[in-house]
């Protein structure tokens, strides 16, 4: 039983690595998303984000959800902020921060500007995302080979004991 | 108390931030009800201007007619979220309106902008440091063009109405539209080319004002463009447009002419003597399609008719001016055929 549950535990940290990228890759869509969405029609964000919901390429990223059923008289950049701090939990902390300032820098320039915001954010997300593929496969192994050692171990130190 | 007015107000009020808003919300509804701008200026007083003059709030929620130390004043904040919520949170979405200098929003509120422009080659290509938020309040006044009706339903021509700024001439227009496309107007085929979307406020196709059964509405088409789009499109009798102003739009409206529909404008100008001096008027009086000019009151009597002079008594104006001032005209021939 010992030995399954680490084989598991080292299942499930390389399922959360994978899951970290997707997130990633989602992340790096949903910037072309919007690009492609205000270069090529004049829809305010609060539709955009609409649209990604009903678009259903982004069931890793539930924030969309949140920021398309939210009151946005606080302000489009605090509750985008809000929701990617309450539901994306599995972003490590430097794509975090990159999605809420890609947030918080929505519809506050013109369409050049918005354009080159999401070109920015795209290639940053792109980047975050190929360090972590590299590293994936590798975790992914290291997790599972890890969690099947110790089980081993565990196995054969209380067999033989 | 007309609580459809007081709900117009509490509507534009929308358009500001949490903390301005809920003093502008506390306002008395009597002072809401004849309330026609909210004026926010970075650094200053928020103001609410109407027929009783100027309003300045308080933080405990009262209002003075008095400018004390203690009105509030609206901060850098409350302007750029003002600005946020005007443009719907997307800059980029109203980008022409801006460096035009007003945003139309739901219910058909203008709201002007001024702040810091950016050209580029002379042109305006964006707004910065936005610094004044001026709100002006669309109201439906139901019975306000009744007066000027009769003009249109028993004259075969145009109508043409003139008046200063804020003399409710888009209010005219839009009471107009309702009676034309109505029972009164024997629901006559109109289109509205409402280019800032203040006539019939549209909102996802449909107009937030009443403006008839039998109307339809060019939303934010350019004028000169709207014109033969109607014509070709929606076989109107009847086109209604809003603050004529440069020569394109006019030779639009007479290339609209030959096709036999009836058009109703609107045009800035304070007195007859301001109407004449302008080109462009001249030359729409000149085409013999419009019965007259309607000239309403200023601002401190808006959507009142104050004159109405029919097309022959203005060209005739138009005539004897040029023969005093001895331009091309009579006096020039006359001397020509003499000598």
């Amino acid at each position: 039983m010992l030995t399954a549950a680490s084989v598991l535990a080292g299942f499930y940290a390389g399922a959360r690595v994978k899951l970290r990228c997707e997130t990633l890759e989602q992340c790096t869509a949903l910037t072309s998303f919007f690009a492609s969405l205000i270069s090529h029609s004049d829809e305010s964000l609060p539709v955009i984000v609409h649209r990604a919901c009903q678009s259903g390429n982004f069931n890793r990223l539930g924030f969309l959800e949140s920021v398309d059923s939210a009151d946005l008289s606080e302000g489009f950049a605090r509750v985008w902020s809000g929701c990617v701090e309450r539901y994306q939990p599995c972003l490590d902390l430097q794509s975090k921060n990159l999605l809420k300032s890609f947030g918080a820098r929505l519809g506050k320039t013109d369409t050049k500007g918005q354009l080159e915001l999401c070109e920015f954010c795209k290639s940053r997300f792109e980047y975050s995302e190929a360090q972590l593929k590299k590293k994936c496969s590798e975790q992914i192994r290291l997790c599972r080979v890890t969690g099947a050692a110790v089980g081993v171990l565990l196995f054969v130190l209380l067999s033989g004991g | 108390m007309n609580q459809e007015s007081v709900k117009r107000f509490d509507g534009a009020a929308l358009c500001t931030g949490k903390r301005i808003r809920s003093l502008l919300l506390m306002l008395p509804d009597s002072i809401k009800a004849q309330a026609q701008e909210i004026r926010l200026r970075c650094g200053r007083p928020v103001t609410v201007c109407g027929l009783f003059g100027v309003v300045f709030l308080h933080e405990s929620g009262r209002s003075s007619f008095i400018c004390s130390d203690s009105a509030v004043k609206a901060s850098i904040t409350d302007i750029e979220e003002c600005f946020s919520i005007v443009c719907g949170h997307s800059v980029h979405t109203h980008q022409s309106g801006i460096c035009a200098g007003y945003v139309t929003v739901n219910g058909g509120h203008r709201v002007g902008l001024s702040g810091t422009a950016v050209c580029d080659r002379g042109v305006v290509t964006g707004v910065r440091d936005v610094s004044s938020v001026n709100i002006r309040i669309s109201r439906e006044f139901k019975g306000i063009a009744d007066a000027v009706f009769e003009n249109v339903r028993v004259a075969r021509g145009g109508l043409i109405i003139a008046g200063p700024p804020s003399s409710g001439k888009t209010t005219v227009l839009r009471d107009l539209a309702r009676l034309l496309g109505g029972e009164e107007g024997g629901y006559a085929r109109t289109v509205i080319i409402d280019e800032r979307e203040e006539i019939a406020a549209c909102v996802n196709g449909v107009p937030g004002n009443d403006v008839g059964v039998t109307c339809d509405v060019l939303s934010g088409y350019p004028k000169s463009e709207a014109v033969l789009i109607a014509l070709r499109s929606m076989s109107p009798e009847n086109i209604i447009i809003d603050e004529i102003g440069s020569m394109e739009e006019v030779k639009a409206v007479e290339q609209g002419l030959n096709s036999g529909v009836r058009f109703i404008l609107s045009i800035h100008a304070s007195s007859k003597e301001d109407f004449l001096s302008r080109p462009q008027a001249i030359r729409l009086i000149q085409t013999g399609a419009f019965s007259g000019v309607v000239f309403l009151g200023g601002a401190e009597a808006p959507s009142t008719v104050r004159e109405y002079i029919t097309a022959g008594e203005l060209i005739d104006k138009t005539f004897r001016s040029s023969f005093a001032d001895g331009g091309i005209g009579a006096g020039r021939v006359l001397c020509g055929s003499t000598g």
